[in-house]
């Protein structure tokens, strides 16, 4: 797959950017609505599905479509080419509070499982696709889903997410055991399980709900340290009453918060 | 094969590595030599991955502990033809099933259980219920329910009003409740009781029946509903298949509503039979002609056809019709010999508004 080489600099600290320079016909495929802005010479080309050319005819595109609609991604993804002689630059903007992370996809096999919604931007070359969770305690109790979105290709991606994020690279066998929701990224040879938190008094007032996400290495894995739903719960719970908020802040994982609490860790996903 | 090789000396996220399979184990193309020839006696074979389609083997090398993730589907077939896959499950991985499975039981199938359960049983469960509400709150609830019934009633005074009310009072002699008869200007040929003792008559039925033993038949039964509480059972029933089809159903409150409206249209066939018995015993006690009760229902069933009334909120059977002849074929021949009402019944249907006498 011909991957484009991107130059990249992440600006910002807590709502960050990514500003990405093309050379002469280099190309970067972006979320739609990322874009935050572009010099004179790029030009912007929004496409059905993603930004893998290499979908053949009508019906792979319908496909590719539908499988970033099932991501929760927009059907279109838009093409940002560089059709000028010079070098020229083209910038995506976080959605949210959070951190921006360049994955070279050419030093992790070649293939990395995200996060839904995690994707920002790529080197053109890179194609989005979904990968399903088969193990079905994974998907209802893992924080992630059923549904994951999966980067293939050998070029740059940028992911975004909540908070701070962190990158870990586990060695064979060794074991991470992580909140749910909390993780963002995975190498696919990574294992990743979930396990009860161990005894009916920590299950219940914990606070962390009564599943860990377990990462059992090889693999690298990426984590962040707030997801945007917390996050957006916190914001909700301290609004007031009158403005359609949860009125008084009510403590994180409380039993008072109710049974979604309890089963959840906290009221996100 | 191509497969992601991870171990002392390689690249943290793994070396990319090309291996072919034979029956001694694995040999690699590249040439790194710590890696060796791993053979399966060594190699431990695991389901592995972020979604368990991959498989891990792990072995130890001169240098340490190495580990080859291979994801190929055709690479993870001829590896579990050639070597042994050992099943390891990780501790506490038991609770872990049991408390998950647990929740899933407890969010899906528990509240399906309930509403089967509720829709199976909601007779019983609405009579248990109402059972905890006493007299004087159901008389409040009728008074309530009958002061939005009471507006749409075209009320009709003199000998009819009279007359039913006299019958009334005397079949509900020493009841707990506070009865109020009405006559309405209806065509149709109706009766109907609501909680609490609020018993109405059609002027439709009043036309119809052929003597003032007949009307009793229809009071006896209509005060059977009362005393027995069919319509507060009926009302219980609707309020809770409602409260349960909309949960069930979730945002489409409209349509349980609707389907919760449509079954409370009749009492249940229990209930009748039930009314049927209890209010002929009433007519015995109160001292009138049970067989007049028979007689008018089967004129009623005659008239189904043309005039939709009381019937159709009444199933109709000839089994319901039966079980009554054989209640009064149990009773006493002097309970069945009593003499007829003392009403001229022809005067009193005179009295009666004539445009609704059409029929």
């Amino acid at each position: 797959m011909a991957m484009d080489v991107v130059d990249y600099k992440v600006y910002g600290s807590e709502m960050q950017f990514v500003e990405i320079e093309l050379d002469p016909t280099e190309a970067a495929v972006g979320e739609a609505g990322s874009m935050f802005y572009m010099e004179d010479g790029i030009k912007m080309e929004t496409i059905f599905g993603d930004g893998s050319a290499q979908q053949s005819g009508f019906f792979g595109k319908v496909l590719g479509a539908g499988k970033r609609l099932l991501t929760g991604e927009s059907l279109f993804t838009t093409m940002y080419t560089n059709n000028g002689s010079v070098k020229r630059k083209v910038a995506f903007g976080a959605p949210y509070p959070g951190k921006i992370i360049p994955v070279d996809l050419s030093k992790i096999g070649g293939t990395y499982i995200c996060q839904k919604d995690a994707f920002l931007c790529a080197a053109k070359g890179v194609s989005l696709g979904i990968a399903f969770q088969k193990k079905l305690g994974v998907g209802f109790f893992g924080g992630e889903g059923f549904i994951m979105q999966k980067l293939d290709g050998d070029g740059m991606a940028f992911l975004h997410a909540g908070g701070t994020m962190h990158q870990r690279n586990l060695a064979p066998g060794e074991v991470l055991r992580v909140d749910t929701g909390c993780l963002v990224g995975l190498q696919p040879s990574v294992d990743y399980d979930i396990e009860f938190v161990g005894g009916i008094k920590t299950a219940l007032f914990g606070g962390e709900g009564l599943f860990f996400a377990t990462l059992r290495g090889p693999g690298a894995v990426m984590l962040q340290s707030l997801p945007f739903s917390r996050l957006a719960s916190r914001i909700f719970a301290a609004a007031p009453r009158s403005m359609g908020g949860g009125g008084g802040g009510r403590e994180e994982g409380s039993v008072l918060g109710g049974l979604g609490s309890i089963i959840g860790g906290r009221n996100d996903d | 094969m191509n497969g992601l090789l991870f171990g002392p000396g390689l690249a943290e996220n793994g070396m990319p590595a090309q291996f072919e399979v034979n029956s001694d184990g694995l040999r690699f193309a590249t040439s790194s030599l710590e890696v060796g020839h791993p053979s399966w006696r060594d190699i431990r074979i695991q389901k592995s991955g972020w979604d368990g389609s991959q498989l891990r083997l792990e072995w130890h090398g001169s240098a340490g502990a190495y580990a080859l993730v291979v994801a190929e589907a055709a690479a993870v077939k001829s590896i579990l033809a050639a070597g042994k896959l050992s099943i390891s499950r990780a501790p506490g991985a038991a609770q872990t099933r049991a408390w998950a499975s647990g929740i899933v039981v407890f969010t899906f199938v528990v509240p399906l259980l309930v509403i089967a359960a509720i829709l199976w049983q909601h007779e019983t469960i609405a009579g248990w219920l109402v059972g905890f509400i006493s007299v004087e709150q159901e008389q409040k609830l009728g008074a309530h329910l009958f002061e939005g019934q009471k507006a749409k009633l075209k009320k009709i005074d003199g000998a009819p009003a009279t007359m039913v009310r006299d019958i009334g009072a005397r079949l509900t002699k020493g009841s707990a409740y506070r009865y109020e008869f009405y006559v309405s200007d209806d065509k149709t040929v109706n009766a109907y009781a609501m909680p609490g003792g609020y018993i109405v008559m059609h002027s439709g039925l009043l036309q119809l029946a052929a003597s003032a033993d007949e009307v009793a038949g229809v009071l006896a039964h209509e005060v059977a509903h009362v005393e027995k509480r069919h319509s507060l059972t009926a009302i219980a029933r609707q309020l809770g298949l409602t409260a349960v089809l909309s949960l069930a159903f979730g945002d489409l409150g409209s349509i349980a509503s609707a389907a919760g409206d449509l079954l409370s249209l009749k009492f249940s066939r229990d209930h009748e039979r039930e009314a049927d018995s209890v209010g002929l015993n009433r007519l015995v006690v109160a001292g009138m002609q049970p067989t007049a009760m028979a007689t008018f229902f089967r004129k009623m069933a005659a008239q189904d056809k043309i005039n939709l009334g009381f019937l159709s909120t009444h199933p109709s059977s000839e089994e319901r019709f039966s079980a009554i002849d054989g209640a009064i074929g149990a009773l006493p021949a002097a309970a069945r010999g009593v003499p007829a009402l003392d009403y001229d019944y022809a005067a009193i249907k005179a009295e009666l508004p004539q445009d609704g006498a059409t029929r």
